[in-house]
């Protein structure tokens, strides 16, 4: 059940209903109702994963109650290891296994051996990097002992299966979003407005914006040998806008649906392509992800306290991990050591921290120097985000080979200029709106009733102007 | 709470009673021709152009509407050459609202019967072409009630009168050519041996076409109903709640409304002077499964059309070269059947 369609539009009013009026003075009651929603959505993508889920809550609800009770250390780790061993070997069997065995077969085959090795028909389920991470966030802070253990297996099911965020985030950890489980939920008309307006605001960014941007990158990257180098780039400018939409699209409804529901789930996207450098860009694309990264895997190895070497090493790691993270092919690696490669001078020149406020922040305008930093950032991710789409490597490159030709200063041969007005208008309200939380957060909060209304209006048409088949995100595929 | 369930309904009543209104602009025949041009259903638009420009073909015949069942199954030349003056005007798709539209589109040229697709299971839904075709308030007029599908619909037609607007703001129009390859049109390929015969897939179909008679046996399979044990009297009450709760409910099901287009089609017949018939296209297990052959009139006498077309044994159709998939008759099936039909009407 999408987040963009019609059976989902039933769904939420009758479990908000459920939880408000008719199970409001049960905490436990209404765990139970969000729990039972939770897998209710997630089972009418595919039941027999419900399964897969229910076993890793198991596991890690046990691992914890274990952990809180075993002070001796070797005990502990082995806890630690059985948790990471059962959720990351879950993790690479569905989404690795088939990629490491061509690449194995592929390797050995250079050098004349032949294996006969089968790849397995594995249905990847949705969503299953993102709870994964989630369950894992809980089992390492409960072992560093930087967080109590659930209280209830139903709070810590419903934390792990929470639908809002279940398929593609934000990556909650489990220090913010379980203890929300055991206080009571208090209704607040504001921040249910609030809410209604993150989901209004996400729904345009992945209908209006993402899926109509789609269309024409899929146009242009599924032809590529067809297209000149300016159309080239015009469809990686697009496939920059799609994911852009989709993703932080469905982070802004995840968290609308949350905060509906008296939840306060954590910012995961932060007007990323307004960023000054590409330090600045990872601070504000996927926060949920990369401060994951951040605290379980570049601290751990060191972070930036070692000397250069370390650094670099630590560096590529967390990017490539990043990278590989959204996907078995070798693309996505590719995109983590290109991002890793923008981001190293920074860090070896002590500038990675240099820009940490909101750019004009004083002012409606960037200065020349600002506005200049914005779009050479903008430009690397442009580049990145070819490998990210690309079918393989090979593919990219010959994008990025045509793009550098003189074909590059031809008329595109693709030209949607309806679009190109809704990414201007997209653009236009995210910078008005990047001081805060998402776009329309404040966009005319303190106009007339009839002014901000006749704007959401607006929205809502355009929506509906552009709604084509329900699309899937792009990002429940990793 | 109460202020904000108040001003949640009332913006959302808004954005339904804007799009009604959008959606009551009416479309040209042009529109809905070059929306449906290269597609699946390009046959729209041929139906069109015969209804515009083509008035004798229909006058005084016999024009059969449906699904690809009829689209596939009905050979109109063989009748024509007969001496039935007949049209296939069948789109793609089970379901009698769009049948019903034409139907209303052809009632002024006095056709002399009109032939609807008898579905031997229930038609759910609408067609997916329905808000091209249909404004709302004729929807509602012809028996559509306001449940889910209407509200998709509904949004589905807002967004295509905007499309409209801006086409009729480009003033776009252009001439499309309607060769003659429709009135039917065929998938050259065949049923292999194997697909025809394959038993599981035999059983299959008479499971889900027993499966809309079951409020007959008390929610049993015919090889359930000397079984006492109570499993299966489980299976058969949740087979009645879903019968009564999901099926029968035109909230969740859209089949109430299709069966109300039925009535609608047959009103407008008579007004008109013109015969209300319905027919019924075979699948496979009809031709090689041994099905009581008393099933196929029991659900066809349900009808409420003036005349049924159906044989009580579909034998003949028999061999897999007759087919191109388990539901749709091979150009030579359709050959065969037609050339059977032609005797009935």
């Amino acid at each position: 059940m999408l987040f963009n369609s019609l059976d989902f539009a039933i769904f939420l009013p009758t479990v908000f209903f459920l939880y408000w009026f008719v199970l409001n003075k049960n905490i436990e009651k209404q765990n139970i109702l969000i729990l039972i929603a939770s897998y209710f959505l997630y089972g009418w993508w595919d039941w027999r994963f419900l399964s897969l889920i229910l076993f890793r809550t198991l596991v890690d609800y046990s691992i914890g109650i274990f952990l809180a009770k075993e002070e001796r250390i070797k005990q502990r780790k082995f806890l630690l290891y059985t948790s990471l061993i059962v959720n990351l070997g879950l993790l690479g069997f569905f989404k690795y296994y088939n990629f490491f065995i061509d690449n194995f077969i592929e390797a050995f085959s250079f050098f004349g051996a032949s294996f006969n090795l089968t790849t397995l028909k594995i249905i990847l389920p949705v969503g299953i990097s993102f709870y994964t991470f989630q369950t894992l966030s809980y089992t390492i802070d409960v072992y560093k002992k930087n967080l109590e253990p659930a209280k209830s297996f139903i709070s810590f099911a419903t934390f792990v299966s929470f639908f809002p965020q279940l398929v593609a985030g934000p990556i909650e950890r489990a220090s913010n979003l379980l203890p929300q489980f055991y206080k009571k939920r208090i209704f607040k008309k504001e921040i249910a407005y609030d809410g209604l307006r993150q989901i209004l605001w996400g729904l345009f960014k992945k209908i209006v914006i993402a899926d109509q941007c789609a269309e024409y990158a899929n146009l242009i990257f599924n032809n590529s040998d067809d297209y000149s180098g300016s159309t080239l780039f015009l469809g990686a400018l697009f496939f920059t806008f799609q994911i852009y939409g989709d993703f932080s699209g469905y982070s802004d409804i995840a968290i609308g649906v949350s905060r509906l529901f008296g939840f306060n789930l954590m910012q995961n996207f932060a007007f990323p392509y307004f960023s000054r450098d590409i330090a600045e860009f990872w601070r504000r694309w996927h926060i949920s992800l990369s401060t994951w990264f951040r605290d379980y895997l570049y601290i751990p190895l060191g972070g930036s306290r070692g000397g250069t070497w370390m650094k670099v090493r630590n560096t590529f790691i967390i990017f490539l991990v990043s990278g590989f993270w959204h996907g078995a092919n070798w693309t996505f690696v590719v995109w983590g050591a290109l991002n890793a490669l923008y981001f190293l001078p920074l860090l070896l020149l002590k500038k990675n921290r240099q820009n940490i406020g909101v750019i004009a922040e004083d002012s409606y305008l960037p200065t020349i120097h600002e506005f200049l930093n914005m779009l050479f950032t903008f430009l690397l991710t442009v580049f990145a985000w070819i490998f990210f789409r690309s079918n393989n490597v090979k593919h990219a490159w010959d994008i990025i080979q045509e793009i550098f030709t003189s074909s590059i200063f031809n008329i595109p041969q693709v030209l949607p200029l309806i679009l190109f007005v809704f990414i201007l208008f997209f653009l236009f309200v995210e910078w008005s709106g990047r001081r805060n939380q998402y776009g329309i957060e404040k966009f005319m909060l303190h106009k007339s009733t009839w002014l901000r209304w006749g704007f959401y209006m607006f929205l809502v048409f355009c929506i509906i102007a552009n709604i084509n088949n329900e699309q899937d995100f792009i990002y429940f595929q990793f | 709470m109460k202020e904000f369930i108040k001003k949640v309904v009332i913006f959302s009543s808004l954005i339904i009673i804007f799009c009604f209104l959008l959606a009551e602009i009416k479309f040209t025949d042009d529109f809905i021709s070059s929306q449906t041009y290269g597609t699946d259903y390009e046959k729209v638009g041929w139906n069109l152009n015969v209804i515009n420009n083509r008035k004798e073909d229909v006058k005084n015949g016999v024009i059969f509407l449906g699904s690809s069942y009829v689209l596939n199954g009905v050979n109109d030349s063989i009748l024509s050459l007969n001496g039935i003056k007949s049209l296939n005007l069948a789109i793609k798709h089970p379901s009698n609202d769009l049948a019903l539209y034409f139907l209303k589109r052809l009632a002024p040229l006095k056709p002399k019967e009109i032939i609807f697709l008898k579905g031997k299971t229930f038609f759910g839904d609408l067609h997916k072409l329905s808000p091209l075709l249909y404004r709302p308030s004729e929807l509602l007029n012809d028996g559509q009630s306001i449940n889910l599908f209407f509200i998709s619909y509904l949004f589905k037609r807002a967004k295509l009168s905007i499309e409209y607007l801006f086409y009729v703001l480009k003033n776009k129009k252009g001439k499309k050519d309607y060769d003659n390859k429709y009135g039917i049109r065929y998938e050259e390929s065949y049923m292999s041996n194997h697909q025809f015969y394959a038993k599981e897939e035999i059983k299959k179909r008479q499971l889900e076409e027993e499966s809309f008679n079951l409020n007959q046996n008390n929610f049993l399979y015919q090889s359930e109903k000397n079984n006492t044990n109570w499993l299966k009297r489980i299976k058969s009450l949740k087979r009645k709640l879903i019968f009564n709760y999901y099926s029968q409910n035109d909230l969740l099901n859209n089949t109430t409304s299709q069966e109300n287009f039925v009535f609608t089609a047959k009103e407008k017949c008579k007004e008109n002077d013109i015969i209300f018939s319905q027919i019924y296209l075979p699948v496979v297990s009809d031709a090689v499964s041994n099905l009581p052959k008393n099933e196929i009139p029991f659900m066809l006498l349900k009808s409420d059309a003036d005349v049924i077309y159906f044989f009580k044994d579909y034998n003949f159709l028999n061999d897999n070269t007759l087919w191109t998939d388990k539901h749709h008759l091979s150009k030579n099936g359709s050959i065969f059947f037609t050339s059977k039909l032609k005797d009935k009407l």
